[in-house]
């Protein structure tokens, strides 16, 4: 297996070297923001209580210093979090697309299928190491996301929910392996690099697109009604708002609500008896969506990769 | 006419799937925002007067919405076209050298030709060409729905979307071609070359952006701050001393400890009680400062010569580099 490894480096090493750089960059940078974020909020809060005796109250003068640190690391935050959406896409395409595509433009894909047992397994021992390297270079951005989402003023420390979604957690290393075996199938379709990388591009936008309207309709269609306090706790997704009936619990949309009884405007104010909800998804349900949508991911994937096999085994080598 | 044939035939088939791609997708995306324009030019030509004054009437409701939605897509196609140049310049810039040395032609071809200037020439004009002509194209249509979905406002004047429409998407294309063909020329393979490309061409669009904006400090001119912009384009904000000098906020505290005090019309203040009022004596007038609208396309044509400039230098860096360097 270590054999598997040295020879994936020799091969990749430009490339790996690059990217493996990067995404340790990126990891180290954001949780030095996130550890950097705690304790800027400790300092906050402890100067808080002791100017106001209550923690929590509105900042005292004195300490809004803290307050700009902490905007500051939230814009940094911002750009990691950005990078961090990206590694899966920048990893997969650059380290599975020319496993395949590479060899069949460089000519080289001749000699190395000529010379081993079976096509399958020469495809089997490049895959793996690739596969591994990729999904452990963006677990740990995503841990780092996860430190990152954790260590902002709104949850200090609590569960994000769905804050940071696609920034953060095991979710990246699935999507980085789901878009590299997109990429070791689409190269082993074209037979050359670059135009394999744009292609795969194009098929990856179309598949996210996808998963995004879809995951938005598994969301909408589990979304409950909740009071508009507990609704904004635990970073809950927010759909739509509308007033319930506290009464016979029916719920109207804000536009019946601010026509009136009569059909016109109402001129105003809040009616008795009536209660502002939102339909959100509790941020608990987090690892629901994750999970489903690693499901997906995890099944396109592997009919990537199968379809990866079936093409070495049938194409040219040329 | 044979020979400009052959030139051209060539040049495409060495890049036939990267050009191919390209003009799909510029096709595509100058549909889209072509499309866009044609929508949201009808849907205010039913009523113009839903877009002025009365854009607050209840009748004018659906057809707002209809307007909203059109130039929500309107700007997302706009930011899709900022991103374009980039794409365009570095996927056929990087392999026109790099190609060659990774797969070892490169040996054979630098051989066979008089020079290797020569031989580099015909390639860096040909993909030059092509990317000039599909980002005027993508600049016009830029312009058009820029245009359709800011009706009222005359683009040629103003800042909105600086960057993301018109002849400067052509500029940065040709930067981002030239920074392409150098660095796949001195790493010699393509997936390396194109990862460091992506790092230096963000570099640089961000060096010069920066610089772009402290020379147009030069250019701004101090305005109250409550007046509308009218498609100038805000640098920040100043404080206007009685003598007339323009200060900063650090400059005029250089601590950073203020506890200055602005009133809705401007006036500053050097402190302010707890309750947040005015407590203590006027330092001056708060002011905005403006890059005026008209200035528009003098700054467009500076920027463009800076990229072009920039563009020339990664182009002559590539020439020298293949001039000296090793087929291999």
């Amino acid at each position: 297996m270590l054999t598997w490894f040295r020879l994936t480096w020799r091969m990749h090493r430009a490339e790996l070297m690059l990217l493996l750089a990067a995404a340790g960059v990126l990891a180290l940078a954001t949780l030095w923001v996130a550890l950097q974020m705690s304790a800027t909020r400790s300092a906050e809060l402890a100067c808080i209580q002791e100017a106001n005796g209550v923690a929590g109250q509105v900042s005292h003068l004195r300490c809004e210093d803290f307050q700009s640190t902490v905007e500051i690391l939230m814009t940094a935050g911002g750009f990691l979090s950005l990078g961090a959406s990206a590694a899966p896409f920048v990893l997969g395409l650059v380290l599975g697309v020319p496993l395949i595509g590479g060899e069949v433009e460089g000519r080289t894909a001749s000699i190395a299928w000529t010379l081993s047992r079976s096509r399958g397994r020469w495809l089997w021992r490049r895959l793996v190491p690739v596969v591994v390297i990729a999904g452990v270079a963006v677990f740990a951005i995503g841990l780092a996301g996860d430190a990152l989402a954790r260590s902002y003023p709104a949850f200090d420390g609590a569960d994000p929910g769905f804050s940071g979604y696609g920034t953060r957690g095991p979710l990246l290393a699935i999507r980085a392996v789901a878009v590299l075996l997109i990429g070791v199938a689409v190269g082993a379709l074209i037979g050359r690099a670059l135009p394999a990388i744009l292609l795969s591009a194009a098929v990856c936008l179309v598949v996210f697109i996808g998963l995004s309207i879809v995951s938005d309709r598994w969301m909408r269609a589990e979304a409950i009604p909740l009071e508009l306090g507990p609704a904004q706790t635990g970073a809950s997704q927010v759909y739509d708002m509308g007033y319930r009936n506290d009464v016979t619990g029916e719920i109207v949309s804000f536009k019946d609500y601010y026509q009136g009884p009569s059909g016109g405007p109402m001129d105003g104010g809040e009616v008795p008896g009536m209660t502002m909800v939102a339909y959100v998804v509790p941020g608990s349900r987090y690892m629901d969506f994750v999970l489903r949508e690693s499901g997906v991911l995890g099944g396109l994937a592997l009919l990537a990769g199968g379809l990866a096999f079936l093409v070495v085994n049938r194409r040219r080598p040329y | 006419m044979s020979r400009l044939t052959t030139w051209v035939r060539l040049s495409f088939a060495l890049q036939r799937w990267e050009l191919l791609f390209m003009v799909g997708g510029s096709a595509l995306l100058v549909a889209g925002m072509l499309w866009i324009a044609w929508q949201a030019n009808a849907v205010v030509g039913i009523d113009p007067g839903c877009f002025g004054s009365d854009g607050g009437a209840r009748a004018c409701e659906r057809l707002v919405q209809q307007f909203n939605g059109l130039y929500d897509l309107g700007t997302k196609l706009l930011d899709v076209g900022f991103g374009v140049p980039f794409g365009m310049g570095l996927v056929l810039g990087v392999p026109l050298i790099a190609r060659e040395i990774d797969h070892g032609t490169a040996d054979m071809a630098w051989t066979l030709s008089r020079s290797r200037v020569r031989w580099l020439a015909p390639r860096i004009v040909f993909v030059a060409l092509v990317v000039i002509g599909l980002l005027l194209v993508i600049a016009i249509a830029s312009d058009v729905v820029a245009q359709a979905i800011q009706p009222g406002s005359n683009l040629a004047a103003d800042f909105t979307w600086y960057g993301r429409r018109g002849g400067l998407l052509v500029m940065r294309g040709l930067l981002a071609l030239g920074v392409g063909v150098a660095i796949g020329a001195i790493f010699g393979r393509q997936l390396p070359a194109l990862l460091v490309a992506i790092f230096v061409s963000i570099a640089i669009f961000t060096a010069v952006s920066l610089g772009m904006d402290r020379w147009l400090e030069t250019d701004a001119v101090a305005t109250p701050y409550v007046v509308e912009l009218g498609g100038g384009k805000q640098l920040g904000q100043r404080i206007e001393l009685a003598d007339g000098r323009l200060v900063s906020f650090t400059e005029l505290s250089p601590s950073g400890q203020t506890n200055i005090a602005i009133e809705a019309d401007g006036m500053v203040y050097t402190s302010m009680d707890e309750n947040g009022l005015v407590s203590g004596d006027p330092v001056g007038r708060m002011v905005s400062l403006v890059v005026p609208g008209d200035l528009y396309p003098t700054i467009v044509l500076r920027e463009s010569g800076v990229l072009g400039g920039l563009a020339l230098l990664a182009g002559g860096l590539a020439f020298l580099v293949v001039n000296r360097r090793r087929p291999y």
